[in-house]
C-alpha cells in the first residue's frame, strides 16, 4: 500500500505500475532465499523512494513532460498566426496559480524543515496548542454547550432546603409531601435517595448501588426507558406491586443483556421486585454506576418526618413559569412551613437551581481555567510562527530582493511566504487534530463521573471546523504582518547588503516579550495549583489510612432484623478475621472516613443551652481508633460498655466548641434536641479530629458511640477496616472468604486498600495540577526557544559592531553584558507583564485552590526566579558565542 | 540541455548499455547491484531513467505483457543517439582526468 503510494508520488501512471511490478518481483526472488531479508530490503526501498520524492528529485522531468504535453496542447489549441512557432515565453504563463502554490509548498517545506529547530517547535507548539484547543472545546461542548441529555432539559430544577447559608440541603419527606401539594410552578416534583441493596439469589450475593424514586421521578427528568417501561406515578403507591428498573450497565453486566430479563424477579435484601424496564445507555441519574431504580413509598410514619433530611428533589417547571418565579414561589411555601412547623423548620428556607448549574458546579471553573491555559499555549504558539516568520523574513532580505529584482510581483513574494505560513498552522493543526482525539478522552477525568454528558466525548466534525477556525485565524493573524513587510523590501538596500530593519527587531522583541509574560501566567496558575495540592497533601487527615484494609458489608432487615442480630454478626466476624495471620486489630464503623459519605446528628451538650448543633456520627466497635491509627485521650470503648452506663467519644474540635478550658472528659452530651428523652451520654474519651467528608473540607465536630449501645438505626456500621502487618490487599481474599463463611448470602463490596479512598478523594486535584503543570512547562520551553532565537539572532546581526567594539579594547564582561543584559531587561518585561497579568488573572483559578491565595506571594516570586533560571539557559550559547567573535573576520565579513 | 552526466545517471546509462535488448527497470536496478555490489533503490532507479528519457538520452519502449504480473507490459530502455553521446564525453572526461592516477591512488582489493 505504502510502495503504492511512494510510487504514485514518483512517477506518473503507468510507470508507478512498472516500479510496483518490479519491486514485487524482485521481493519474491529475495523471499525465497531469505524472507525476513526481503522484508527488511523491500521497507528500505519503499523508504528511499520517499525520500527521493521529499528531495524533488524527479520533478524536473514530471514537469518537463507535463510542459511538453503542454506545449503540444497549447500549439494545437491556441489561434497563432500561419509560421508562428510557440516561444519559451509562453511557458511561464501556462503555470497556473494552483501549480505556483505547489511549487512554493514543496519549497517551503524543504527550507523550513531542513534542520530548523526553530521550525519544529513552532510545529510542536502549534500542535500542542490547537491540539488542547480543540480537546477542550470537545469537552466545553460536551458539558456546556450541549443540552443535558433530557427532554427540555431548561425546565428541569433541582430544589433544596437551604438552612442559614448552607443552601443545598438534603430535603425532609414532610416538607417535600407539602411543597408538591403547593406548589403552582412545577409540572412535578419528585424525590429520589440512595438506598444499597444485596441482591442474592443468584450464583453470587451482589451489592448493587440503588436509588428509591417517587413515580413521576422518571416524568421529571423527561427519559423513557430503553427496554419494557420506567417508574411510573402508579408505582409508588402502597398496594403496587413491586417493581425495579434496571440501569443499561447492569443489565448488561449481570443480567446478560437478556431482553427475557424483563418481567424477572430480583430478590432485593431478601424482598422480590419484578424488573419492568432497562434504562438507555448512559443514563445513570443522580448519581454515576447506579444499578436499578425503585419506587420510593413514604410510610405514614416517613411521610411525617421533618426532622430528618435525606430526599434530593428535582421538578420541572410548568410551561411558561421561569426559574425565578419557581424559586420566590417555593421560598413562600417554605416560609409558611417554617411558622408551621417552627421546631422543625426554623431558618429552613428553599432554593431552586437549574439541574445543569447544580450539576456542572465546579466544573464550569474547572473547564474555564483549563480552556484559559489551552488559549494561552495556543496565543504562545501563535506569537512563536510569528516570530519564525518574521526571523525568514528579515534573513531572507537579500533572496527576497533578488526575487524582486528578477520580476516577482510583492502579490507572488506574499504568496510564497504565506504559503509557508498556511504549511506550518496545517502541519500543526493535523498533527493537532490527531492529538485532540486522545487528548479529549483523556481531559474527559476532568469531569466527574455523575455529570450526564450528551454524548460520549468524542471529537466531531464540531471539533474540527472550530480547529480549522483557529488554524485560519492564526495563520491569517500571524503571517499577514511578516509577508507583507517582507514583501515591501526596499530592493536596493537589501541587494546593497544592509541587514536589519530597526523595525523587526523591536517588533521581535515585542513578541518574545509577550511569549514570557504568557509563559509568567500560564506558571504562576500552574505554580498555585502545585501549592494548593502541595497544602492539601500534607493536610493531616487524623487517620493513617497504609495499613488498613477496608471492606463494605451491609446487613438488610429481612436477614438481620434487629440491632442484636446484626451484632452477633459483627461480633463473630470481628472475632474470625482478628483470628486471621497478619491482622493486627479490626473493627466496624458506619462509614470509613474521605468516603464522601454517613451522615450526622443533632447534639445537646449537658447545661449549655445552645441552638441545636450537629455533629458526624459514627458507630464503631472497640479498637476503631487504634485500627485508624486516630490518637485517643482518655479510654477505648470496650466490651464492657454492653448493658453498662452510656458513653461517648467526641472530637477534638466539639471539645474544644464546648468544654474550652476543661477536660471534657465525665462532661456529659445528648443526642437530640433540649427536649429529647435519649440518654445523656458520658464523654470517655477525646480523638484527634478526623476528615471525615472529603480532604477539602476540615474535621467537623464528631460523636463516636459504641455499637454495644443504643440504635444503629441509619448509622449502622457498615465499613469493615483491618489493620494489617503486611500489605492490605493480601488480606482482601482472606477477609472474603471470612465473611462468605459466616453468611454465604452477603456481598462484600468495594475491598481494597484504604489508602484508595484516600488517593481517590486527591485524584482529581492531581489531575488538574499536572495538566496545567504540563501545559506551563511547554510554554516556558517555548518561550524559552523564542528567547534564544531573538537573542542568538541579535548577535548574529550584530557582529560586526561587536567586532568592533572588542577590537577598540571592550572587556570580556561588557560584552556579556551587553546580550545578557538585553536577555535580562527582555526577561524582566515578561515578568513584569506577566505579573501583571497574573495578578488580575488568577481568581479564575480561585475555585480550584485549597488554603493558598491566588496572590500567593511564593508562587508570584517562585515563578519569575524560575523562568529567569530557564533565561540563564537561553542567554549561554548567544553569550559565549559573543565572547568568542574574532574582531577581524567581524570586520572583514561581508 | 547538455549538462554534464552525475554519477548515478552514468551507472543507469552504462546498465542499459550493458543489457542491450533485455534493460527493463528491475534488471538495470539488479545490474547496477552486481556490478557496483551496493543496493539501490528502486525508487531512485526508475525516476532517473523516467528523467533520462525526459532528456532525450533514453528511449523506452513497452514489451508483450508477460503472465504473473497482471498482465502488465514491461517497459525496455534503450539509448538514444543523444545518450550514447553524453555518455561517451563522460568516459572520454573521467578518462582524461583520471589519466595516469590510478597508480597514485591506494590499490583496492578484489576491485569491483
Amino acid at each position: 500500500m505504502l510502495a503504492r503510494v511512494a510510487a504514485r508520488l514518483l512517477l506518473r501512471g503507468e510507470r508507478a505500475g512498472e516500479l510496483c511490478d518490479g519491486l514485487a518481483a524482485e521481493f519474491d526472488v529475495r523471499a525465497s532465499a531469505d524472507h525476513a531479508a526481503a522484508k527488511a530490503w523491500y521497507r528500505r526501498q519503499v523508504h528511499a523512494a520517499i525520500a527521493t520524492w521529499w528531495r524533488g528529485d524527479n520533478r524536473e522531468a514530471r514537469t518537463t513532460l507535463r510542459r511538453r504535453r503542454r506545449l503540444h496542447a497549447t500549439t494545437i489549441s491556441r489561434r497563432r498566426p500561419p509560421g508562428a512557432t510557440p516561444s519559451d515565453r509562453e511557458l511561464p504563463r501556462t503555470v497556473t496559480l494552483m501549480e505556483r502554490i505547489v511549487q512554493d509548498l514543496r519549497y517551503a517545506s524543504r527550507t523550513l524543515l531542513a534542520g530548523n529547530t526553530f521550525a519544529y517547535v513552532a510545529i510542536a507548539a502549534l500542535a500542542l496548542g490547537t491540539g488542547g484547543a480543540t480537546a477542550i472545546f470537545t469537552l466545553v461542548d460536551a458539558v456546556v454547550l450541549r443540552p443535558l441529555p433530557y427532554a427540555d432539559a431548561h425546565r428541569i430544577m433541582a430544589v433544596w432546603e437551604t438552612s442559614g447559608d448552607w443552601m443545598r440541603n438534603s430535603v425532609a419527606a414532610a416538607n417535600f409531601l407539602d411543597w408538591r401539594a403547593s406548589s403552582d410552578s412545577f409540572e412535578t416534583l419528585a424525590a429520589s435517595n440512595t438506598s444499597g441493596h444485596n441482591l442474592t439469589g443468584r450464583d453470587e450475593p451482589l451489592r448493587l448501588s440503588g436509588i428509591r424514586v417517587t413515580g413521576d421521578f422518571f416524568a421529571t427528568l423527561g427519559v423513557d426507558s430503553a427496554l419494557g417501561r420506567a417508574i411510573v406515578s402508579d408505582d409508588d403507591a402502597d398496594a403496587a406491586e413491586h417493581v425495579a428498573v434496571a440501569s443499561h450497565g447492569f443489565w448488561s453486566r449481570v443480567l446478560g443483556s437478556e431482553r427475557s430479563a424483563i418481567g424477572q424477579t430480583l430478590l432485593l435484601d431478601g424482598g422480590p421486585h419484578t424488573l419492568v424496564g432497562v434504562m438507555p445507555p448512559g443514563f445513570s441519574y443522580p448519581l454515576a454506576g447506579v444499578d436499578v431504580w425503585t419506587p420510593m413509598r413514604f410510610t405514614p410514619e416517613a411521610a411525617a418526618r421533618r426532622n430528618w433530611r435525606s430526599l434530593r428533589v428535582i421538578g420541572r417547571l410548568s410551561d411558561g413559569v421561569s426559574e425565578s418565579a419557581a424559586h420566590d414561589e417555593m421560598v413562600r411555601i417554605a416560609a409558611r412551613l417554617s411558622a408551621d412547623y417552627p421546631e422543625a423548620n426554623e431558618n429552613v428556607s428553599a432554593n431552586v437551581i437549574p439541574l445543569r448549574r447544580e450539576l456542572l458546579g465546579n466544573v464550569q471553573s474547572t473547564l474555564v481555567a483549563m480552556a484559559t491555559a489551552v488559549g494561552l499555549l495556543l496565543l504562545i504558539a501563535c506569537v512563536n510562527v510569528a516570530n519564525l516568520l518574521l526571523v525568514r523574513a528579515t534573513g531572507r532580505h537579500r533572496e527576497i530582493a533578488v526575487r524582486a529584482a528578477i520580476g516577482a510581483s510583492p502579490a507572488r513574494i506574499r504568496q510564497l511566504l504565506m504559503v509557508e505560513s498556511v504549511l506550518l498552522a496545517f502541519v500543526g493543526a493535523a498533527l493537532g487534530l490527531a492529538l485532540a482525539v486522545p487528548g479529549a478522552r483523556f481531559l474527559t477525568a476532568l469531569i466527574p463521573a455523575w455529570v450526564p454528558l450528551a454524548d460520549a466525548v468524542r471529537v466531531d466534525y464540531r471539533a474540527v471546523v472550530f480547529c480549522l477556525v483557529l488554524v485560519g485565524l492564526t495563520t491569517i493573524l500571524f503571517g499577514m504582518a511578516p509577508a507583507r513587510r517582507a514583501a515591501r523590501t526596499d530592493l536596493s538596500d537589501s541587494l546593497r547588503g544592509s541587514r536589519i530593519a530597526g523595525g523587526d527587531v523591536r517588533t521581535r522583541q515585542a513578541l518574545i516579550v509577550t511569549q514570557l509574560a504568557i509563559a509568567i501566567v500560564l506558571l504562576i496558575g500552574a505554580g498555585l495549583l502545585i501549592r494548593s495540592f502541595a497544602v492539601l497533601a500534607s493536610e493531616d487527615l487524623g487517620f493513617d489510612a497504609d495499613p488498613v484494609l477496608r471492606a463494605r458489608v451491609q446487613l438488610v432487615e429481612e436477614r438481620y432484623p434487629d440491632d442484636d442480630a446484626q451484632r452477633a454478626f459483627f461480633d463473630e466476624l470481628l472475632r474470625q478475621v482478628d483470628a486471621l495471620p497478619g491482622v493486627e486489630s479490626a473493627a466496624m464503623v458506619t462509614r470509613v472516613p474521605l468516603g464522601m459519605s454517613g451522615g450526622a446528628l443533632i447534639y445537646t451538650p449537658f447545661n449549655q443551652p445552645t441552638p441545636p448543633l450537629d455533629a458526624t456520627y459514627r458507630v464503631v466497635t472497640p479498637g476503631y481508633f487504634k485500627t485508624l491509627g486516630i490518637e485517643l485521650q482518655g479510654r477505648d470503648f470496650a466490651a464492657t460498655d454492653a448493658g453498662g452506663e452510656p458513653v461517648v467519644i467526641i472530637g477534638e474540635e466539639l471539645a474544644r466548641r464546648h468544654w474550652p478550658d476543661q477536660d471534657a472528659i465525665g462532661q456529659t452530651l445528648k443526642i437530640g434536641d433540649e427536649d429529647s428523652d435519649s440518654p445523656w451520654l458520658t464523654v470517655i474519651g477525646v480523638t484527634q479530629d478526623v476528615r471525615q467528608w472529603n480532604v477539602e473540607i476540615a474535621a467537623r465536630p464528631a460523636i463516636y458511640v459504641p455499637a454495644s449501645q443504643g440504635r444503629f438505626g441509619f448509622f449502622a456500621p457498615q465499613d469493615l477496616v483491618v489493620k494489617v502487618a503486611t500489605t492490605p490487599s493480601a488480606l482482601a481474599r482472606p477477609v472474603r472468604t471470612v465473611v462468605q463463611a459466616i453468611d454465604p448470602e452477603l456481598p462484600v463490596a468495594s475491598i481494597g486498600p484504604l489508602a484508595d479512598v484516600v488517593d481517590r478523594a486527591l485524584a482529581r486535584r492531581e489531575f488538574k495540577m499536572r495538566l496545567l503543570m504540563a501545559f506551563a512547562a511547554i510554554a516556558a520551553l517555548v518561550a524559552g526557544v523564542g528567547l534564544y532565537g531573538v537573542l542568538a539572532y541579535m548577535v548574529e546581526s550584530r557582529t560586526r559592531e561587536l567586532g568592533i567594539r572588542k577590537a577598540l579594547g571592550a572587556g570580556q564582561g561588557s560584552l556579556l553584558g551587553l546580550v545578557v543584559g538585553k536577555g535580562l531587561v527582555l526577561v524582566g518585561l515578561g515578568s513584569a507583564f506577566g505579573l501583571a497579568i497574573s495578578f488580575m488573572a488568577t481568581r479564575v483559578l480561585a475555585g480550584l485552590l485549597y488554603e493558598v491565595s491566588p496572590l500567593d506571594p511564593v508562587t508570584f516570586v517562585a515563578v519569575p526566579v524560575a523562568l529567569g533560571l530557564v533565561a540563564i539557559v537561553a542567554l549561554a550559547a548567544p553569550a559565549r558565542r559573543a565572547l568568542r567573535i574574532d574582531p577581524m573576520s567581524a570586520l572583514r565579513a561581508d | 540541455m547538455t549538462r554534464a552526466l552525475g554519477e548515478f545517471e552514468m551507472l543507469l546509462l552504462f546498465a542499459v548499455l550493458r543489457l542491450g535488448d533485455d534493460g527493463y527497470g528491475a534488471a538495470v536496478a539488479a545490474e547496477i547491484e552486481s556490478r557496483t555490489g551496493r543496493e539501490v533503490a528502486h525508487g531512485a532507479v526508475y525516476t532517473g531513467l523516467d528523467r533520462l528519457e525526459a532528456r532525450g538520452l533514453l528511449a523506452s519502449t513497452l514489451g508483450t505483457p508477460t503472465a504473473g504480473r497482471g498482465g502488465r507490459p514491461r517497459r525496455y530502455y534503450r539509448l538514444e543517439a543523444a545518450g550514447e553521446a553524453s555518455l561517451a564525453r563522460s568516459i572520454d572526461a573521467i578518462d582524461r582526468i583520471a589519466d595516469g592516477m590510478r597508480d597514485a591512488l591506494p590499490q583496492r582489493d578484489g576491485g569491483s
